[in-house]
Protein backbone atom coordinates (compact mmCIF):
# COMPACT_ATOMS: atom_id res chain seq x y z
CA UNK A 1 0.00 0.00 0.00
CA UNK A 2 1.32 3.60 -0.57
CA UNK A 3 -0.78 5.99 1.68
CA UNK A 4 -0.24 9.87 1.05
CA UNK A 5 0.77 10.30 4.73
CA UNK A 6 3.55 11.73 6.56
CA UNK A 7 4.13 9.07 9.30
CA UNK A 8 2.39 5.43 8.94
CA UNK A 9 3.72 4.50 12.71
CA UNK A 10 0.88 3.44 15.08
CA UNK A 11 -2.31 3.70 12.05
CA UNK A 12 -2.25 0.07 13.25
CA UNK A 13 -2.66 0.56 16.75
CA UNK A 14 -5.57 3.61 16.77
CA UNK A 15 -7.32 2.05 14.28
CA UNK A 16 -10.15 0.63 16.42
CA UNK A 17 -9.89 3.88 18.79
CA UNK A 18 -10.75 5.59 15.74
CA UNK A 19 -14.41 4.00 15.35
CA UNK A 20 -14.84 5.55 19.06
CA UNK A 21 -13.08 9.12 18.76
CA UNK A 22 -15.40 9.39 15.23
CA UNK A 23 -18.76 8.32 17.76
CA UNK A 24 -17.59 10.61 20.32
CA UNK A 25 -17.33 8.31 23.12
CA UNK A 26 -13.04 8.42 23.04
CA UNK A 27 -11.71 9.85 26.36
CA UNK A 28 -8.84 10.32 27.96
CA UNK A 29 -4.95 9.31 27.15
CA UNK A 30 -6.70 7.30 24.33
CA UNK A 31 -8.19 10.19 22.62
CA UNK A 32 -4.99 12.41 23.32
CA UNK A 33 -2.98 9.56 21.26
CA UNK A 34 -5.38 9.79 18.39
CA UNK A 35 -4.93 13.44 17.98
CA UNK A 36 -1.32 12.76 18.00
CA UNK A 37 -1.14 10.97 15.61
CA UNK A 38 -3.86 12.10 13.15
CA UNK A 39 -1.96 15.53 13.38
CA UNK A 40 0.58 13.57 10.96
CA UNK A 41 -1.21 11.03 9.54
CA UNK A 42 -3.14 12.36 6.59
CA UNK A 43 -4.54 8.56 5.82
CA UNK A 44 -6.06 8.17 9.25
CA UNK A 45 -7.67 11.66 9.32
CA UNK A 46 -9.30 10.40 5.94
CA UNK A 47 -10.10 7.42 7.60
CA UNK A 48 -11.94 9.27 10.25
CA UNK A 49 -13.58 11.94 8.18
CA UNK A 50 -15.57 8.77 6.73
CA UNK A 51 -16.04 6.85 10.15
CA UNK A 52 -17.74 10.06 11.58
CA UNK A 53 -19.76 10.76 8.36
CA UNK A 54 -21.34 6.87 8.94
CA UNK A 55 -21.63 7.78 12.34
CA UNK A 56 -23.08 11.14 12.26
CA UNK A 57 -25.94 9.28 9.99
CA UNK A 58 -26.68 6.81 12.25
CA UNK A 59 -27.48 9.76 14.26
CA UNK A 60 -30.91 9.97 12.37
CA UNK A 61 -31.66 6.55 13.07
CA UNK A 62 -32.31 8.13 16.94
CA UNK A 63 -35.39 7.81 18.26
CA UNK A 64 -37.52 11.29 18.51
CA UNK A 65 -39.38 11.31 21.89
CA UNK A 66 -41.80 14.22 22.98
CA UNK A 67 -39.82 16.41 25.63
CA UNK A 68 -41.38 17.18 28.45
CA UNK A 69 -44.31 19.99 28.78
CA UNK A 70 -43.11 24.04 28.52
CA UNK A 71 -39.66 22.59 26.74
CA UNK A 72 -40.37 25.01 24.25
CA UNK A 73 -41.02 27.63 26.67
CA UNK A 74 -38.63 27.15 29.03
CA UNK A 75 -35.80 27.09 25.90
CA UNK A 76 -37.08 30.25 24.55
CA UNK A 77 -37.12 32.13 27.63
CA UNK A 78 -33.74 31.06 28.38
CA UNK A 79 -32.70 31.94 24.76
CA UNK A 80 -34.09 35.03 24.83
CA UNK A 81 -31.76 35.65 28.32
CA UNK A 82 -32.91 33.94 31.27
CA UNK A 83 -35.89 33.22 32.63
CA UNK A 84 -36.55 35.90 35.92
CA UNK A 85 -36.53 34.51 38.34
CA UNK A 86 -33.26 32.32 37.22
CA UNK A 87 -31.37 35.27 36.37
CA UNK A 88 -29.11 36.15 39.45
CA UNK A 89 -28.22 32.71 39.77
CA UNK A 90 -27.05 31.80 36.33
CA UNK A 91 -23.80 32.81 34.51
CA UNK A 92 -24.10 36.20 33.53
CA UNK A 93 -20.87 35.52 31.31
CA UNK A 94 -22.68 33.21 28.65
CA UNK A 95 -25.75 35.52 28.56
CA UNK A 96 -23.27 38.38 27.54
CA UNK A 97 -21.85 36.37 24.97
CA UNK A 98 -25.01 35.05 23.66
CA UNK A 99 -26.23 38.81 23.42
CA UNK A 100 -23.17 39.71 22.13
CA UNK A 101 -22.96 37.20 19.18
CA UNK A 102 -26.92 38.66 18.40
CA UNK A 103 -25.68 42.06 18.48
CA UNK A 104 -22.55 41.01 16.61
CA UNK A 105 -24.72 39.31 13.56
CA UNK A 106 -27.28 42.61 13.73
CA UNK A 107 -24.32 45.11 13.46
CA UNK A 108 -23.00 43.12 10.24
CA UNK A 109 -26.43 42.48 8.55
CA UNK A 110 -28.66 45.53 9.22
CA UNK A 111 -28.89 49.39 9.24
CA UNK A 112 -31.65 51.43 10.87
CA UNK A 113 -32.65 51.57 14.23
CA UNK A 114 -33.42 49.14 16.41
CA UNK A 115 -36.90 48.96 16.60
CA UNK A 116 -37.15 48.72 13.52
CA UNK A 117 -34.67 45.99 12.93
CA UNK A 118 -36.83 44.16 15.82
CA UNK A 119 -39.98 44.74 14.15
CA UNK A 120 -39.29 42.70 10.96
CA UNK A 121 -36.18 41.20 9.55
CA UNK A 122 -37.87 41.25 5.81
CA UNK A 123 -37.71 45.24 6.38
CA UNK A 124 -33.99 45.20 7.03
CA UNK A 125 -31.27 46.53 4.79
CA UNK A 126 -28.46 44.37 3.90
CA UNK A 127 -24.94 45.66 3.85
CA UNK A 128 -21.36 44.00 3.51
CA UNK A 129 -21.68 41.04 5.17
CA UNK A 130 -19.67 39.97 8.62
CA UNK A 131 -16.42 38.42 7.52
CA UNK A 132 -16.31 34.52 8.80
CA UNK A 133 -13.74 31.92 8.73
CA UNK A 134 -12.23 28.86 10.77
CA UNK A 135 -9.73 28.35 13.94
CA UNK A 136 -7.60 25.60 12.37
CA UNK A 137 -4.68 24.01 13.23
CA UNK A 138 -3.05 20.78 11.43
CA UNK A 139 -6.22 20.45 9.49
CA UNK A 140 -8.19 20.19 12.95
CA UNK A 141 -11.18 22.79 12.95
CA UNK A 142 -11.34 24.63 16.69
CA UNK A 143 -13.39 27.07 16.54
CA UNK A 144 -14.85 30.00 14.18
CA UNK A 145 -14.38 33.79 14.15
CA UNK A 146 -16.94 36.47 13.60
CA UNK A 147 -16.03 40.05 12.56
CA UNK A 148 -18.38 42.17 11.29
CA UNK A 149 -17.75 44.82 8.58
CA UNK A 150 -18.96 47.82 10.27
CA UNK A 151 -16.03 50.41 11.90
CA UNK A 152 -15.55 50.18 14.56
CA UNK A 153 -15.97 46.78 14.29
CA UNK A 154 -17.13 44.23 16.52
CA UNK A 155 -15.32 40.40 17.07
CA UNK A 156 -16.99 37.31 18.44
CA UNK A 157 -15.04 33.93 18.73
CA UNK A 158 -15.55 30.24 19.70
CA UNK A 159 -12.61 27.84 20.42
CA UNK A 160 -12.88 24.31 21.44
CA UNK A 161 -9.55 22.06 22.49
CA UNK A 162 -10.30 18.86 23.61
CA UNK A 163 -10.07 18.82 27.51
CA UNK A 164 -8.13 22.23 27.84
CA UNK A 165 -8.44 24.60 30.50
CA UNK A 166 -6.60 28.00 30.99
CA UNK A 167 -6.27 31.36 29.65
CA UNK A 168 -5.92 32.12 25.44
CA UNK A 169 -5.51 34.99 24.03
CA UNK A 170 -7.09 36.66 20.83
CA UNK A 171 -4.40 38.14 18.07
CA UNK A 172 -4.81 39.81 14.73
CA UNK A 173 -2.77 40.64 11.89
CA UNK A 174 -3.81 43.61 10.11
CA UNK A 175 -3.33 43.50 6.41
CA UNK A 176 -0.99 46.29 7.14
CA UNK A 177 1.29 43.76 8.81
CA UNK A 178 0.64 45.19 12.25
CA UNK A 179 -0.03 42.78 14.69
CA UNK A 180 -2.27 43.61 17.83
CA UNK A 181 -3.17 41.14 21.05
CA UNK A 182 -6.79 42.29 21.43
CA UNK A 183 -7.22 40.62 24.86
CA UNK A 184 -8.17 37.10 26.76
CA UNK A 185 -10.52 34.86 27.32
CA UNK A 186 -10.75 31.44 29.43
CA UNK A 187 -11.80 28.07 28.12
CA UNK A 188 -13.00 25.81 30.74
CA UNK A 189 -13.65 21.51 29.95
CA UNK A 190 -12.15 22.89 26.58
CA UNK A 191 -14.77 25.60 25.31
CA UNK A 192 -14.79 28.93 25.43
CA UNK A 193 -15.85 32.10 23.64
CA UNK A 194 -14.97 35.83 23.54
CA UNK A 195 -15.97 39.18 22.01
CA UNK A 196 -15.21 42.64 22.00
CA UNK A 197 -15.36 45.97 20.24
CA UNK A 198 -12.24 46.74 17.92
CA UNK A 199 -10.85 50.11 16.70
CA UNK A 200 -9.81 49.03 13.15
CA UNK A 201 -12.34 48.53 10.38
CA UNK A 202 -13.04 44.47 10.08
CA UNK A 203 -11.96 44.88 6.55
CA UNK A 204 -8.19 45.46 7.53
CA UNK A 205 -7.97 41.68 9.47
CA UNK A 206 -6.12 39.00 7.22
CA UNK A 207 -5.80 36.92 9.97
CA UNK A 208 -7.06 35.74 14.12
CA UNK A 209 -4.74 33.80 15.71
CA UNK A 210 -5.67 32.11 19.48
CA UNK A 211 -2.25 31.72 21.28
CA UNK A 212 -1.86 30.26 24.82
CA UNK A 213 -0.07 32.52 27.60
CA UNK A 214 3.62 31.56 26.38
CA UNK A 215 2.42 33.43 23.11
CA UNK A 216 2.47 30.01 21.43
CA UNK A 217 -0.15 30.01 18.23
CA UNK A 218 -2.71 27.41 19.04
CA UNK A 219 -4.80 27.83 16.00
CA UNK A 220 -5.00 30.49 12.99
CA UNK A 221 -7.80 32.01 10.73
CA UNK A 222 -7.48 33.83 7.74
CA UNK A 223 -10.00 36.52 6.98
CA UNK A 224 -10.88 37.24 3.27
CA UNK A 225 -13.14 39.93 2.39
CA UNK B 1 -49.81 32.21 19.30
CA UNK B 2 -48.80 32.35 15.37
CA UNK B 3 -50.51 30.16 13.02
CA UNK B 4 -48.03 27.02 12.04
CA UNK B 5 -48.51 27.39 8.36
CA UNK B 6 -47.52 26.47 5.01
CA UNK B 7 -43.90 28.30 5.37
CA UNK B 8 -43.24 26.79 8.72
CA UNK B 9 -42.83 23.14 7.25
CA UNK B 10 -41.37 24.30 4.29
CA UNK B 11 -38.68 26.79 4.96
CA UNK B 12 -35.20 25.37 5.15
CA UNK B 13 -33.14 24.44 7.79
CA UNK B 14 -30.22 26.72 6.38
CA UNK B 15 -32.96 29.86 6.03
CA UNK B 16 -33.87 29.25 9.64
CA UNK B 17 -30.26 29.10 10.58
CA UNK B 18 -29.84 32.69 8.33
CA UNK B 19 -33.00 34.53 10.29
CA UNK B 20 -32.02 33.13 13.66
CA UNK B 21 -28.35 34.62 13.36
CA UNK B 22 -30.62 38.08 12.61
CA UNK B 23 -32.25 37.76 15.70
CA UNK B 24 -35.95 36.68 13.49
CA UNK B 25 -38.04 35.03 16.55
CA UNK B 26 -40.25 32.84 14.38
CA UNK B 27 -36.93 31.41 12.65
CA UNK B 28 -36.58 30.33 16.40
CA UNK B 29 -39.94 28.80 17.11
CA UNK B 30 -39.94 26.85 14.13
CA UNK B 31 -36.41 25.27 14.44
CA UNK B 32 -37.24 24.39 18.06
CA UNK B 33 -40.78 23.04 16.79
CA UNK B 34 -38.84 21.39 14.05
CA UNK B 35 -35.95 19.67 16.27
CA UNK B 36 -36.79 19.60 19.49
CA UNK B 37 -38.29 15.54 19.57
CA UNK B 38 -35.02 14.87 17.57
CA UNK B 39 -32.82 16.14 20.48
CA UNK B 40 -34.74 15.17 23.01
CA UNK B 41 -35.23 11.91 22.00
CA UNK B 42 -31.56 11.55 21.40
CA UNK B 43 -30.38 12.92 24.33
CA UNK B 44 -32.77 9.98 26.32
CA UNK B 45 -31.45 7.80 24.62
CA UNK B 46 -28.04 8.29 25.62
CA UNK B 47 -29.02 8.93 29.04
CA UNK B 48 -31.97 7.21 30.39
CA UNK B 49 -33.12 10.23 32.11
CA UNK B 50 -35.50 12.84 31.09
CA UNK B 51 -34.97 15.32 33.61
CA UNK B 52 -31.27 15.52 32.58
CA UNK B 53 -32.18 14.75 28.77
CA UNK B 54 -34.18 17.92 28.95
CA UNK B 55 -31.21 20.10 30.32
CA UNK B 56 -28.80 18.59 27.40
CA UNK B 57 -31.43 18.93 24.12
CA UNK B 58 -32.30 22.54 26.08
CA UNK B 59 -28.07 23.20 26.11
CA UNK B 60 -27.68 21.60 22.66
CA UNK B 61 -30.64 23.97 20.95
CA UNK B 62 -28.65 27.10 22.75
CA UNK B 63 -25.92 26.54 21.15
CA UNK B 64 -27.12 26.01 18.07
CA UNK B 65 -29.17 29.13 18.18
CA UNK B 66 -25.97 31.05 19.37
CA UNK B 67 -23.68 29.45 16.62
CA UNK B 68 -26.56 29.96 13.79
CA UNK B 69 -24.49 32.35 11.64
CA UNK B 70 -21.07 30.75 11.75
CA UNK B 71 -22.94 26.98 10.35
CA UNK B 72 -21.34 26.56 7.74
CA UNK B 73 -23.47 23.86 5.12
CA UNK B 74 -20.11 22.47 3.27
CA UNK B 75 -19.32 20.47 6.00
CA UNK B 76 -22.70 18.63 6.39
CA UNK B 77 -26.62 19.65 7.51
CA UNK B 78 -28.34 21.03 10.33
CA UNK B 79 -29.65 17.60 11.11
CA UNK B 80 -26.51 15.94 11.41
CA UNK B 81 -24.57 19.18 12.95
CA UNK B 82 -27.50 19.66 15.76
CA UNK B 83 -27.73 16.10 16.13
CA UNK B 84 -24.07 15.88 16.67
CA UNK B 85 -23.59 18.69 19.49
CA UNK B 86 -26.64 16.70 21.26
CA UNK B 87 -24.49 13.74 21.24
CA UNK B 88 -21.93 15.42 22.38
CA UNK B 89 -22.38 17.00 25.60
CA UNK B 90 -25.07 14.04 25.92
CA UNK B 91 -21.93 11.85 26.39
CA UNK B 92 -20.04 14.17 28.29
CA UNK B 93 -22.43 14.45 31.21
CA UNK B 94 -22.86 10.34 30.94
CA UNK B 95 -19.07 10.39 31.38
CA UNK B 96 -19.33 13.15 34.89
CA UNK B 97 -22.74 11.46 36.12
CA UNK B 98 -21.89 7.82 35.94
CA UNK B 99 -18.89 5.26 35.31
CA UNK B 100 -21.25 2.37 33.57
CA UNK B 101 -24.22 3.50 32.19
CA UNK B 102 -27.80 1.48 32.05
CA UNK B 103 -28.36 -0.88 29.56
CA UNK B 104 -31.04 1.01 27.38
CA UNK B 105 -34.23 -1.10 27.39
CA UNK B 106 -36.60 0.80 24.95
CA UNK B 107 -38.64 -0.44 22.66
CA UNK B 108 -36.74 1.72 19.72
CA UNK B 109 -33.82 0.18 20.89
CA UNK B 110 -35.21 -3.22 20.77
CA UNK B 111 -36.61 -2.42 17.34
CA UNK B 112 -33.82 -1.07 15.85
CA UNK B 113 -31.16 -4.28 17.05
CA UNK B 114 -33.36 -7.31 16.61
CA UNK B 115 -35.96 -6.54 13.34
CA UNK B 116 -35.56 -5.01 9.99
CA UNK B 117 -38.05 -2.97 10.14
CA UNK B 118 -37.68 0.72 10.44
CA UNK B 119 -38.93 2.46 14.05
CA UNK B 120 -41.79 3.95 13.42
CA UNK B 121 -40.35 7.35 15.70
CA UNK B 122 -37.37 7.31 13.54
CA UNK B 123 -37.74 10.47 12.03
CA UNK B 124 -35.27 10.04 9.03
CA UNK B 125 -35.31 12.82 6.56
CA UNK B 126 -31.49 12.24 4.45
CA UNK B 127 -30.64 10.08 1.37
CA UNK B 128 -28.02 8.48 3.29
CA UNK B 129 -30.16 7.48 6.68
CA UNK B 130 -32.13 5.10 4.23
CA UNK B 131 -29.79 2.77 3.39
CA UNK B 132 -28.05 3.15 6.32
CA UNK B 133 -30.77 1.62 8.43
CA UNK B 134 -31.14 -1.06 5.69
CA UNK B 135 -27.48 -1.90 5.80
CA UNK B 136 -27.73 -1.59 9.34
CA UNK B 137 -31.04 -4.57 9.41
CA UNK B 138 -28.34 -6.99 7.03
CA UNK B 139 -25.83 -7.07 9.98
CA UNK B 140 -25.20 -10.39 12.20
CA UNK B 141 -27.50 -9.04 15.37
CA UNK B 142 -24.10 -8.81 17.70
CA UNK B 143 -22.71 -6.57 14.88
CA UNK B 144 -25.89 -4.63 14.91
CA UNK B 145 -26.38 -4.22 18.43
CA UNK B 146 -22.39 -3.20 19.47
CA UNK B 147 -23.20 -0.75 16.55
CA UNK B 148 -26.39 1.04 17.45
CA UNK B 149 -24.86 0.64 21.51
CA UNK B 150 -21.67 2.79 20.65
CA UNK B 151 -22.83 5.46 18.13
CA UNK B 152 -26.53 5.91 18.76
CA UNK B 153 -26.42 5.56 22.73
CA UNK B 154 -22.84 6.77 23.66
CA UNK B 155 -21.32 3.61 24.81
CA UNK B 156 -17.44 2.93 24.84
CA UNK B 157 -16.19 -0.59 23.60
CA UNK B 158 -15.60 -1.27 27.23
CA UNK B 159 -19.09 -0.22 28.40
CA UNK B 160 -20.36 -2.59 25.42
CA UNK B 161 -18.03 -5.42 26.37
CA UNK B 162 -19.80 -5.32 30.06
CA UNK B 163 -23.30 -4.83 29.24
CA UNK B 164 -23.19 -7.71 26.75
CA UNK B 165 -20.57 -10.12 28.72
CA UNK B 166 -17.84 -10.02 26.29
CA UNK B 167 -14.14 -9.88 25.96
CA UNK B 168 -13.42 -5.61 25.04
CA UNK B 169 -11.87 -7.43 22.22
CA UNK B 170 -14.45 -9.11 20.95
CA UNK B 171 -16.37 -5.65 21.47
CA UNK B 172 -14.16 -3.51 19.29
CA UNK B 173 -14.20 -6.31 16.70
CA UNK B 174 -18.11 -6.13 16.68
CA UNK B 175 -17.70 -2.33 16.65
CA UNK B 176 -15.30 -2.27 13.78
CA UNK B 177 -16.88 -4.72 11.61
CA UNK B 178 -20.16 -3.53 11.56
CA UNK B 179 -19.03 -0.14 11.17
CA UNK B 180 -17.02 -1.08 7.92
CA UNK B 181 -20.16 -2.42 6.62
CA UNK B 182 -22.28 0.56 6.94
CA UNK B 183 -19.10 2.47 5.83
CA UNK B 184 -19.55 0.31 2.69
CA UNK B 185 -23.56 1.15 2.08
CA UNK B 186 -22.74 4.88 2.39
CA UNK B 187 -20.04 5.21 -0.32
CA UNK B 188 -22.35 3.28 -2.48
CA UNK B 189 -24.52 5.23 -2.00
CA UNK B 190 -22.49 8.63 -2.96
CA UNK B 191 -21.00 6.69 -5.74
CA UNK B 192 -22.82 7.85 -9.24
Amino acid sequence: MNFDHENTDGCEEISSDLIEFATGTLTGRSRTRVLEHLATCAHCRSELESLAAVADALLELAPAAEPPLGFEQRLVERYRGEAPQQRAHRRVRLVSLAAAALILVTLGFVVGNAATARDSASRTTAVAPPLTAQFTSQGRVLGNVFVSSSDPAWIYMTFEENNWSGTAWCRVTLKSGVVKDLGNFSLTNGYGAWDAQINVPGNQIATAQVTNASGQVLATAALTA
Amino acid sequence: MKHRGHFDDQVSDEALLSGIAVGDERAVLIFVRRYQRRLFGLAQGILGDPGLAEDISQEAFIRILRHAAVFDARRGSVTSWALTITRNLAIDALRVRRAIPVAPSDWVFANLVSSDVAPDDAVITSDVAKPLLTALAQLPVDQRRAVVLASLYGRTAAEIAIEESIPIGTAKSRIRLGMAKLRLAVVVQDTP
